[in-house]
């Protein structure tokens, strides 16, 4: 089935990314404009993966012509779609003529933002999991199954039995995306023998600070995760299954639930699904929020309407789970590629990656590269292919420190091992984990030990407060490192530390607890020596931690203005042409003054030491 | 399969399938320590004291959840799992806002158990109240007199209404009375052990270590160089402030005890040091700071020692001083000298080289001394003294000074104010500028000495010579009896570990956890229900007759007053500081309270529900009341609110306490492993005598 369409088609992404973008208002312009071109197709799809550069209207023509406007405003929706479509009729066409003599062009026009790897043309590797993302409408079922979709489960129930797709499943070599990388065909062949009734449980509950490759897919193509969902529920022998989604995710849940009633009505799901005496009810279950809720454990306490806290694990869900019954769960990513490995065959997925780590991971990239998002890359590619492939590499002047995987579940990989390949052993043999896919990209200016208290904060606060370790070891470290960053360091902290991060990771009984002191102990492990700059010299070499640093106009400062001008508390006098001075004493070490100069006068300085000097910016290019 | 076989610390055990490692540990008689299981209900694994070590994994297990397999291999004692459970125990520490002991408790030298003594006496048990005394003081009567009571300036009332609770006071009255009883609480000596020690010096020390000595049923005797026991407390402190009766009482339970008293008998002159270690099991060396402080002038040779002076008075032959005497110095012997030589019919001037707020003694030495009309003389230092040329009198040349920087002990050092000269013309000086150890005689015998007296390892008081202990001021330098009172127990525990042939650790003194600092929130919360109160005055002795007289000028509580004194005590230490068992693992495994100090839970306290007191801040997250509220079928029960370190235990919506227990309260107390949860009774009471107290709202019986 061809995948181009006739009609020149309007995509507007309204993911929640886009929609929190103003997207809305650029969709109902564009329907307008549509309208009264009298040709053209409108479509509500999900997130492209550019979420940044939100909101976007990508314009795809019968030719497999392509272009993408990013930070569309409604103003510009007229003449962008002017752009693309000549109406019919001679008295609109002069209308169109005269509009296109009076308006300006779309102010960006078709944008040259390279997209590596989201963008489908020049993917190195197939899409799979982000395969329909941002091209299908999410709404439509018709869509989905223009592309492809329920193909998978008809194969399925129609032409092949429960151990063959448990045994593909397995050949693929796919595993949990959700971070532990648990082989998914060995979970599910566990579940087949337990006796019924028994359960499927689709994760959606994620939650780590910057990462939100679930949130994209379910809003985006749920029907996708459905289908996962249901080939899964089938090849275990489960009738009913819930999605488990929090409720910061309103988007998804109103996407998942209306896709759901779409293929009830299509007999996809339901009492007899597929018309057969097949049994699939899938209902949605909201979650409150609590960071707990992703471990399987504490998720099925939570479904349970019991407060969400994680038990000891033998046994396991997959023997006693929801109700005390056999229970699978899988996270949205993993249900994600079960349609396509079913599709294209285990082979074509195993082909992908590494010789433990199948197929494609989706990324959440973050922090210091020049094009951040959502991507999705083969398994294998090397972290530093990653930071300079799609992500463009860090900005200019600065340089690659380290990249933090696995957000505060992982740890920090420093740039000497930016080989290491995307392979779940790999990784957590470096100390970082594959985790569920944020990955921020650190640069010289980033504290290492300012990171590992920013993701300790948030473990520290999102710990159920069951375990004792958990609950008050990780505090104890988190005041530990606060002591660090605010330069009251004390002699016995590193030891401490140090002992409370190792005994914390074995005392504890969920992924939380064992996993909170990760981003410790990488920051240990690889950049020790800045923890002790931090105790003994009370200086913080990258320049950020607050309470120690300071800023100061150097000589060549050529009396610009520009930092005495954006200062929020007027710590610089405003003197035209004369050497500026800041003083210490009011400034608030915001950074501005630092990120507006343009000739490198502004230093950040920590004890006696320069930690950064502001680059000059070359005004031709500037 | 029904059963299972594993190993635990290298013993084979089988089990019913099901079992948890815990409990196939148990079988072996192997004690694993766990906070958070309720037996008979469900395990949660939260405290992790539990953990275990299972061979081929990285993590410790809780062994209250992990089910026992076939083949498994467990270690339940290993180094690591020990410091794992010690660090479990100290974060949790960290993390208990409450005062094991209360803070006059711990302000005491001695460890008195003060809230538990004035419970006992508020309840009308004169016996058990002394039962309580006993366990940390040898000489309470003695002490109710003379102590400088460090512990009223802890006790918590002082918070509130600027007035501790009369501790001393109360057992003086509790002792006093207890002599005058028909059938008085009198300590037995233990089961003869066959030992023998001996004991040099017969002062506060010496005879608290032959006091707990002979209750382990120690043979004792004392040697001591006076012809009276008592020490300092019968020659360095006068009569008006302790009646040589009261003493006297307190020495006859010790002779009565079984004690044996060698008077008269000077060390180095009538017995060395290895004549006694040759002869007996172990020695306890407490000979006091018995020397005179040098009062480096000019002329000194014509000053009396104000020791040697109230010794002689108490002796009964005090020295002819004349009519107007000059006292110098500015501490308690100081105080005690000029009052006795006032006594005596002398016009007393103190001179002090610093000024009222340096003295080192009791404000109400200085008071009463000023009362009864003792003169004092401040910022006045003697350059010499000199015999009048008529015979007839003393001259002191004297010196004003000033104060300049502070010296090492944290008081203004005087300075001389150049051409201040002045003279002061006397009958008698009487010096009083502290006292010092002799330390020769120890040292020729082998004993190890500082700049300050005996050398003696402070937790153990055992001295370079096996054997051979040392405590109180001949180790401290001159300080309190209450000090003394505490070294002589400790050096009793010590010396009967050493003649077990255990090894010598001191005296077993449990973990304990304290709230300080507190914040106002907390204050508010231990305060709330708490109505102000004035402390009761205690009588005294009209001035004419203390002028005049020895006779002792406090007079002591009545019964009256003492039994209302009593209800004052907030009883501030924890509802189950012995029924704990969270301190007793602490004290177990010496986990350190303030290795992790930092953030903690607030001091909270509700009192709505009529069975049960609950202290929030003291909750350790067992989740054993949940549990068991749960399990009792309790509607609403209890649940875990919040997240992360924050998290409380608490009745959901808001509800009250009683509400939310209203048939498991009982059980909930029983189960908590701390103090969060106490039955309002968790001490027992004698409901008869009883007349209402702190603890029981409204008066009983």
């Amino acid at each position: 089935m061809s995948t181009t369409p006739r009609e020149i088609e309007f995509r507007i992404g309204l993911g929640s990314c886009g929609i929190a973008n103003g997207a809305r208002p650029v969709h109902e312009a564009v329907q307008a404009a549509v309208r009264e071109a009298g040709r053209g197709v409108v479509k509500a799809v999900g997130c492209g993966g550019m979420c940044h550069r939100e909101p976007l209207v990508e314009v795809v023509d019968g030719n497999g012509g392509h272009a993408v406007y990013t930070h569309v405003t409604p103003e510009i929706v007229p003449s962008l779609v002017r752009r693309h479509l000549r109406p019919n009729g001679l008295l609109a066409r002069a209308r169109w003529l005269a509009a296109g003599l009076t308006t300006r062009d779309p102010a960006e026009g078709p944008s040259k933002v390279a997209r590596p790897v989201v963008g489908r043309e020049t993917t190195a590797s197939p899409r799979i999991v982000l395969e329909n993302c941002g091209i299908v409408d999410p709404l439509s079922i018709d869509d989905y199954i223009a592309r492809g979709g329920y193909e998978s489960l008809r194969a399925c129930v129609e032409g092949s039995t429960p151990e063959k797709v448990i045994e593909s499943i397995s050949a693929s070599g796919l595993r949990g995306r959700g971070g532990a990388g648990f082989p998914t065909g060995r979970k599910w062949s566990l579940a087949r023998k337990q006796p019924t009734p028994k359960y499927v449980i689709c994760n959606g509950d994620e939650g780590d600070p910057g990462a939100f490759m679930d949130r994209l897919i379910l809003e985006s193509d749920p029907h996708r995760v459905i289908e996962g969902l249901a080939i899964c529920a089938w090849a275990v022998g489960a009738e009913e299954g819930f999605f488990y989604i929090r409720a910061e995710y309103p988007q998804a849940v109103r996407r998942v639930r209306e896709a759901i009633r779409q293929a009830e009505e299509r007999g996809l799901l339901g009492d007899r699904a597929l018309g057969r005496d097949v049994r699939l009810r899938f209902e949605i279950r909201e979650g409150a929020g609590a960071f707990v809720c992703g471990e399987e454990t504490a998720l099925i306490a939570s479904l349970e309407g019991n407060r969400g806290m994680p038990r000891l694990r033998p046994p396991y869900p997959v023997e006693r789970g929801f109700r005390g019954r056999p229970t699978i769960i899988n996270n949205v990513e993993t249900l994600a590629c079960v349609p396509w490995i079913v599709r294209h065959g285990a082979s074509a997925f195993a082909a992908l990656g590494t010789e433990s780590s199948k197929g494609t991971k989706v990324f959440a990239l973050a922090g210091k590269v020049r094009h951040g998002g959502l991507i999705e890359v083969p398994m294998g590619m090397t972290i530093g292919e990653i930071v300079e492939g799609p992500g463009g590499g860090v900005p200019e002047g600065r340089t690659l420190k380290a990249v933090q995987l696995g957000g505060p579940s992982g740890g920090c990989l420093p740039a000497k091992l930016s080989d290491t390949p995307v392979d779940y052993e790999a990784l957590t043999e470096s100390g970082a984990i594959m985790g569920s896919g944020g990955l921020v990209v650190l640069d010289d200016r980033d504290c290492m030990v300012d990171i590992a208290r920013y993701f300790l904060r948030f473990t520290c606060h999102e710990s159920c407060g069951k375990c004792t370790f958990c609950r008050i070891g990780t505090r104890r470290m988190l005041e530990i490192l606060d002591r660090l960053c605010e330069g009251s360091g004390r002699s016995e902290d590193l030891d401490n530390l140090e002992e409370l991060a190792d005994r914390v990771s074995r005392n504890s009984l969920c992924g939380l607890g064992q996993t909170a002191p990760n981003p410790v102990l990488t920051a240990l492990r690889y950049f020790r020596d800045e923890f002790e700059i931090h105790v003994r010299e009370r200086r913080c070499p990258s320049g950020k931690c607050m309470s120690m640093i300071h800023y100061r106009i150097n000589e060549t400062c050529i009396g610009c203005t520009l930092c005495a001008q954006v200062c929020p508390v007027n710590a610089i006098t405003y003197r035209p042409h004369e050497l500026h001075d800041i003083d210490v004493d009011l400034c608030t070490r915001c950074n501005m003054c630092f990120d507006v100069c343009r000739d490198g006068s502004v230093e950040v300085i920590s004890g006696d030491a320069i930690c950064a000097t502001s680059p000059v910016v070359d005004e031709k290019v500037g | 399969m029904s059963v299972v076989t594993l190993t635990i610390d290298g013993r084979e055990v089988t089990v019913e399938q099901g079992s948890t490692v815990l409990q196939a540990a148990r079988r072996l008689g192997i004690t694993i320590p766990t906070l958070c299981l309720v037996e008979g209900i469900e395990p949660v694994a939260a405290c992790y004291l539990c953990s275990v070590q299972v061979e081929g994994q990285k993590r410790l297990s809780p062994s209250c959840a992990l089910p026992a397999a076939d083949g498994m291999v467990v270690v339940t004692d290993s180094d690591d799992v020990r410091a794992s459970r010690k660090m479990a125990l100290e974060l949790l520490l960290s993390d208990h806002a409450g005062d094991c002991i209360a803070p006059c408790s711990a302000g005491c030298p001695a460890g008195l158990d003060v809230s538990g003594y004035v419970y006992e006496l508020a309840s009308g048990n004169v016996d058990r109240s002394m039962e309580v005394i006993y366990d940390r003081l040898s000489l309470p009567g003695t002490l109710g007199r003379v102590c400088p009571r460090l512990c009223e300036e802890s006790c918590r009332r002082c918070d509130w209404d600027h007035e501790g609770l009369a501790i001393a006071a109360l057992h003086r009255y509790a002792t006093d009375r207890n002599q005058k009883a028909e059938n008085p609480a009198v300590p037995q000596p233990g089961e003869p052990s066959g030992k023998k020690v001996a004991i040099v010096g017969a002062g506060p020390a010496g005879l608290t270590a032959a006091f707990y000595l002979r209750r382990q049923g120690h043979a004792c005797t004392l040697f001591d160089a006076h012809p009276k026991p008592g020490g300092m407390l019968r020659y360095g402190i006068p009569e008006y402030r302790l009646p040589r009766a009261a003493l006297d009482d307190e020495i006859r339970v010790i002779q009565r005890l079984g004690a044996t008293f060698r008077m008269n008998a000077r060390w180095g002159t009538d017995f060395s040091l290895a004549d006694l270690q040759r002869d007996h099991d172990a020695v306890f060396i407490g000979i006091g700071a018995q020397l005179t402080g040098a009062l480096r002038c000019e002329g000194e040779d014509l000053a009396l020692s104000g020791l040697d002076f109230l010794r002689d008075v108490a002796n009964g032959n005090p020295p002819q001083l004349g009519p107007q005497v000059v006292v110098i110095g500015g501490g308690n012997t100081a105080m005690d000298a000029s009052r006795t030589a006032l006594r005596v019919g002398a016009d007393v001037r103190v001179l002090y080289r610093r000024t009222r707020r340096e003295m080192p003694c009791l404000l109400e030495e200085v008071e009463g001394a000023e009362h009864e009309g003792v003169k004092l003389d401040f910022l006045v230092a003697p350059v010499r003294i000199e015999r009048l040329d008529n015979g007839n009198g003393l001259r002191v040349v004297c010196q004003r000074m000033e104060l300049g920087e502070p010296d090492e002990s944290g008081r203004r050092r005087p300075v001389p104010i150049p051409r201040s000269e002045f003279e002061v013309l006397c009958d008698t000086v009487i010096a009083a500028v502290g006292q010092a150890v002799e330390r020769t005689l120890a040292e020729s015998e082998g004993l190890k000495v500082t700049a300050w007296g005996l050398w003696a390892d402070p937790q153990t008081l055992a001295t370079n010579l096996p054997g051979v202990f040392a405590g109180g001021d001949a180790v401290l330098g001159a300080d309190v009896a209450v000090r003394a009172v505490g070294a002589g127990r400790a050096a009793a525990a010590s010396i009967d570990q050493h003649l077990a042939s255990r090894p010598v650790t001191g005296p077993e003194e449990w973990t304990a956890v304290s709230m300080k600092p507190m914040d106002d929130e907390e204050r508010a919360a231990i305060f709330r229900e708490i109505e102000q109160s004035s402390r009761v005055a205690t009588p005294t002795l009209d001035l004419d007759r203390r002028r005049t007289s020895f006779d002792e000028v406090d007079l002591g509580l009545g019964d009256e007053q003492a039994w209302r004194e009593s209800l004052r005590c907030l009883s501030c230490n924890c509802r189950k500081a012995d029924g704990c068992t969270l301190r007793r693992y602490a004290t177990e495994y010496r986990a350190d309270p303030l290795r992790f100090l930092g953030q903690r839970r607030r001091f909270d306290q509700d009192t709505s529900h009529p069975e049960i007191i609950y202290e929030p801040g003291k909750c350790i997250m067992c989740d054993a009341c949940v549990r068991i509220a749960a399990e009792a079928g309790e509607k609403l029960g209890l649940s875990i609110h919040g997240r992360g370190f924050d998290v409380t235990v608490a009745v959901p919506f808001d509800q009250p306490l009683s509400e939310g227990l209203r048939e498991a309260a009982r059980r909930c107390a029983e189960a908590c492993p701390t103090g969060a949860i106490a039955l309002r009774t968790a001490r027992s009471c004698d409901l008869d005598a009883c007349g209402g107290c702190p603890l029981v709202p409204g008066p009983r019986g």
